[in-house]
């Protein structure tokens, strides 16, 4: 076991607020000191932790008092931990230059290796530094922190799950949940929507409501899980338009004939801010229409520019109207965008050149008309509306499995021959998350009783199946219980191997054993990300029995042995299954 | 849950994006696995299609120089191609058409996906077992009582589908002391007793018994239509019963029984309030008569497809026997047959 302090600044922020150990950050810190460590990470005993503030002005114009901050925060602690977290990325603007304070930050630590820590005999830390993006090899931070990379002693981690590391500490799976945990505790609308964006896979076809398809297109874009970030995006934007405009208050008209939540997030913005909406076709018929002139203040909210056919429809409509409305354009999502930095894509429109502002960038692929691989196989178009089947088509998860990847598939169990390869499922699971979940929902509506009222998921704790719970968890706020594979092994030898285990259990008291003694619910789901053989399934539901639980239903992303699900007593759902397991030709020894 | 939502697409698109994407692909592991996908999927669909598409897949993995070779290899069919369906349901007259209708969620004003044979076709699919399947349910009408009609018209539907059960769904003549009316009967057995031999001394019966397949007969073993959710099914369904025949006035707590019993088949409507007497006569666990259950059964088991009956009571075969109740108990017999279905049918390996 080990020790961590973190040392969580906020940039932007005037003042300092605690971070008791029971909040979400204060885990969060924990999470990456235990990645780093590889072991148990506990608090440093007897200190206090709270952000270190460091408000705009000074970062402009005296950012060397960054270093001072930094050492003043150090000198209070009477220990040393093993590591300590340098938070620099959750922070309350995003757009501050950020140079002068990491070289700072870089010098601090210079000063506390080859200083203080000297002096005071003390074990070397690790330092892990959380950056919104890792700088570039050749920037001044990576040549002052060079040896300490190298020697292991300094980390550095951006937001995507990137590091700058001597030593493989982290496993493939890092990034994804990294970014997974960063996007759970930070309360920047703007990332948590677009890790809970859903972008459904699908043969769409290009074209407006009234012209005829051009060409084909992969993904469509669902906000239904984020309405709440969009929202809050949608009225900070809104609030800066009438501080600029002396507090006047505009017309939201919304259009977006296939994308329902864009109404929920417009109606959420209206009804808290107290101002007019409108869907676009109805504005003729509305209240409102009487008080329209051509000096209305008016926002038209679209859900997404792509080609910008849909953008033209609504926009032909507004200028059709007997009083003519030239609105501010606002997309909730965007592609081909011309300034990132700026949030906005200039585009022509009926000869006109507009610019529209954009909440998130998102990518589509496109193929036109003669060229698309899925009218090549005759796949029936997509609905842009919703998905039409629960469990994944077959072009779909192969193209996402070939696009995560494949490897051979690791510890196979001796019962049992391989299945020949396994997509790189972390990978795949954090791609498709949203959208993911948002099946494995649809999935458990299915169940008897409908989605259950209070989920807990056990899973092993392993690669694919923490992604997958980790979004579950932010996308559908289950809750769940990891349980360790040598557990699961233990289990599947009996109910008198669990007991002979338990009492070395009940002394260590590990986090997997003191849930499931205290489980007050009965909607538990015991979840893998594939099932072959059922082994692991068999194992937990063994472990489950032991402290008298039953699983309501076992879910696997993919099922390799349908035939056997069919067979279980318990609902087996999955998201996609073909037979592929095959028992060992070897005698089981 | 969204109802637009199918839990996954048709087989054969499956199947055909999965024999071009193996057909594609270099690395041994990728077609090896994608190739189980396909067999795996393609029992599923028409034997012509998966010939076809297993020629495509498989050309792939023969040596390039002969590749074409075998690509040009033309599959001849001569048996003209049956269409899949995992389930047929037949009625005879339009109100168990229509109660067969509303219990599996078509609506009444659609028209039929197909008329083969002079039959009209309504397709469906539902979920079975723990909603975790779907399976193909075929509805069609016969038109017109007795067993004859009825053996031509399954004969009919046999060559238009490739079915793996079929059920015959509508009303019969209760037997008064062990049923209720709007009650379902499934039969455990249905006993022909029209045969006879006539002989000198008078008339001597042979009654024809014809017994359900064991897998089957299992399935239906473990059918409790309380746990199947049959009770709610039917009484969300009897408000749209009621706009299609008049429904007769039920108590506030009607609750209709499921029995499991003998079914009487013969080429009588029964009027005469005679059905006690022909119970003490073939068998004590006859619950019900009707005139189709011989002929059916016979077809069924000639093109060996497994069979099962159920019947709503709609009268008790006595000089007071009306039509006020054969709205709702071919509807009670319907939604006991889907409820069946959805619970404790599990698909059998289709052999089409």
């Amino acid at each position: 076991m080990k020790t961590f302090s973190p040392m969580a600044f906020r940039l932007g922020s005037p003042t300092s607020t605690p971070v008791p150990p029971e909040s979400e950050f204060f885990q969060f810190y924990q999470y990456v000191a235990q990645s780093v460590a590889g072991t148990e990470c506990l608090p440093v005993d007897d200190d206090y932790w709270s952000t270190i503030p460091f408000d705009n002005s000074l970062i402009l114009d005296k950012p060397y008092l960054i270093h001072q901050r930094f050492l003043d925060y150090v000198g209070q602690w009477k220990t040393w931990p093993n590591i300590v977290v340098v938070d620099l990325t959750n922070n309350l603007e995003q757009s501050i230059d950020r140079g002068g304070v990491l070289i700072n930050i870089g010098q601090a630590i210079q000063y506390c290796f080859d200083v203080i820590i000297k002096k005071s005999d003390t074990e070397r830390p690790v330092f892990v530094i959380l950056v919104p993006v890792l700088p570039p090899e050749m920037d001044l931070i990576q040549q002052i922190l060079k040896p300490h990379f190298l020697n292991g002693s300094v980390l550095m981690i951006s937001d995507d799950g990137n590091t700058i590391s001597s030593s493989n500490t982290f496993d493939a799976a890092f990034p994804a949940q990294y970014r997974l945990s960063l996007a759970s505790v930070q309360k920047d609308p703007r990332r948590r929507a677009k890790v809970k964006l859903i972008r459904r896979l699908g043969h769409f076809k290009r074209g407006g409501s009234t012209t005829p398809h051009s060409g084909c297109m992969r993904y469509a874009y669902d906000g239904s899980l984020c309405v709440g970030e969009l929202a809050e995006l949608l009225k900070k934007r809104i609030e800066l338009e009438r501080r600029a405009a002396d507090g006047s208050r505009p017309l939201i008209i919304y259009y977006g004939p296939s994308s329902h939540w864009l109404e929920e997030t417009v109606a959420a913005v209206g009804v808290e801010m107290g101002l007019d909406y409108c869907r676009i076709d109805e504005i003729r018929t509305n209240k409102i229409a009487s008080v329209l002139s051509p000096e209305t203040s008016a926002l038209l909210v679209v859900p997404m520019v792509d080609s910008g056919q849909t953008l033209a429809e609504a926009l032909i409509e507004l200028v059709s109207l007997p009083v003519p409305i030239k609105p501010k354009v606002i997309s909730i999502l965007c592609t081909r965008v011309t300034n990132p930095e700026r949030r906005t894509r200039v585009i022509k429109i009926h000869n006109q050149t507009i610019t529209l502002e954009y909440m998130l960038e998102v990518a589509q692929e496109s193929y036109s008309p003669g060229d698309c691989p899925m009218c090549d196989l005759n796949i029936p178009e997509s609905s842009y509306d919703h998905d039409e089947f629960t469990m994944l088509t077959t072009y779909d998860m192969w193209d996402m499995a070939d696009r995560a990847g494949w490897k051979a598939e690791d510890d196979v169990p001796v019962n049992r021959l391989p299945i020949p390869l396994v997509p790189d499922y972390p990978k795949l699971i954090e791609e498709h998350g949203a959208w993911l979940m948002s099946k494995v929902r649809q999935r458990l509506e299915e169940l008897p009783a409908g989605f259950p009222a209070d989920p807990l998921v056990i899973c092993p704790r392993e690669q694919g199946s923490i992604v997958f719970t980790d979004y579950l968890t932010l996308v559908l706020k289950v809750t769940f219980v990891r349980v360790p594979r040598e557990v699961i092994n233990i289990a599947k030898l009996g109910k008198e191997a669990i007991k002979e285990h338990s009492v070395e259990w009940e002394v260590m008291r590990p986090d997997w054993y003191v849930q499931l003694s205290t489980v007050a619910t009965q909607d538990i789901i015991v979840m893998d990300e594939f099932n072959v053989s059922g082994e692991t399934r068999a194992g937990l539901t063994t472990l489950l029995r032991y402290f008298s639980i039953s699983p309501l239903c076992y879910f696997s992303f993919v099922d390799f042995n349908p035939e056997q699900s069919r067979d279980l007593k318990v609902s087996a759902l999955s998201l996609y299954d073909f037979q592929a397991y095959q028992a060992s030709v070897e005698p089981m020894t | 849950m969204n109802p637009l939502l199918r839990l996954h697409e048709d087989f054969e698109i499956s199947c055909n994006v999965l024999a071009r994407l193996i057909a594609s692909r270099r690395e041994h592991n990728e077609k090896a696995l994608l190739f189980k996908d396909f067999l795996s999927k393609s029992i599923q669909i028409k034997p012509n299609r998966r010939a076809e598409l297993t020629l495509v897949a498989l050309s792939s993995f023969t040596p390039p120089d002969i590749r074409s070779l075998v690509q040009q290899f033309e599959l001849t069919d001569e048996a003209p191609s049956r269409i899949g369906a995992d389930v047929a349901i037949v009625t005879v007259i339009q109100a168990e058409l229509n109660a067969a209708k509303i219990a599996f969620g078509i609506s009444l004003d659609v028209f039929e996906d197909r008329t083969e044979n002079g039959l009209r076709f309504w397709e469906t699919a539902i979920r079975i077992g723990g909603n975790d399947e779907e399976i193909k349910v075929v509805l069609t009408m016969i038109g017109k009582a007795g067993n004859v009609e009825c053996a031509v018209a399954c004969g009919r539907v046999f060559q238009t589908y490739d079915v793996g059960l079929c059920i015959l769904v509508g009303i019969a003549a209760g037997l008064k002391t062990e049923v209720n009316l709007g009650d379902v009967v499934v039969g455990s057995l249905i006993l022909d007793y029209e045969p006879a031999r006539q002989e000198v001394d008078g008339l001597k019966k042979r009654p024809t018994p014809y017994t359900l397949q064991k897998t089957i007969e299992r399935d239906l073993n473990y059918f409790n239509p309380t746990f199947g959710g049959w009770y709610q099914q039917l009484s969300e369904k009897m408000t749209v019963t009621a706009i299609t025949s008049p429904l007769p006035v039920l108590p506030n707590d009607w609750k209709p029984k499921f029995h499991k019993g003998i079914i009487l088949a013969g080429e009588k409507l029964l009027a005469d309030g005679s059905l006690p007497e022909m119970q003490q006569e073939f068998h004590n666990k006859v619950r019900a008569a009707e005139m189709e259950g011989s002929g059916f059964a016979g077809v069924c088991d000639e093109y060996a497809i497994p069979w099962l009956v159920f019947r709503g009571i709609s009268d008790f075969g006595d000089p007071e026997k009306d039509d006020t109740w054969q709205g709702v108990a071919a509807l009670a017999a319907a939604t006991a047959a889907h409820t069946f279905l959805k619970s404790d049918y599990r698909r059998k390996p289709t052999k089409f």
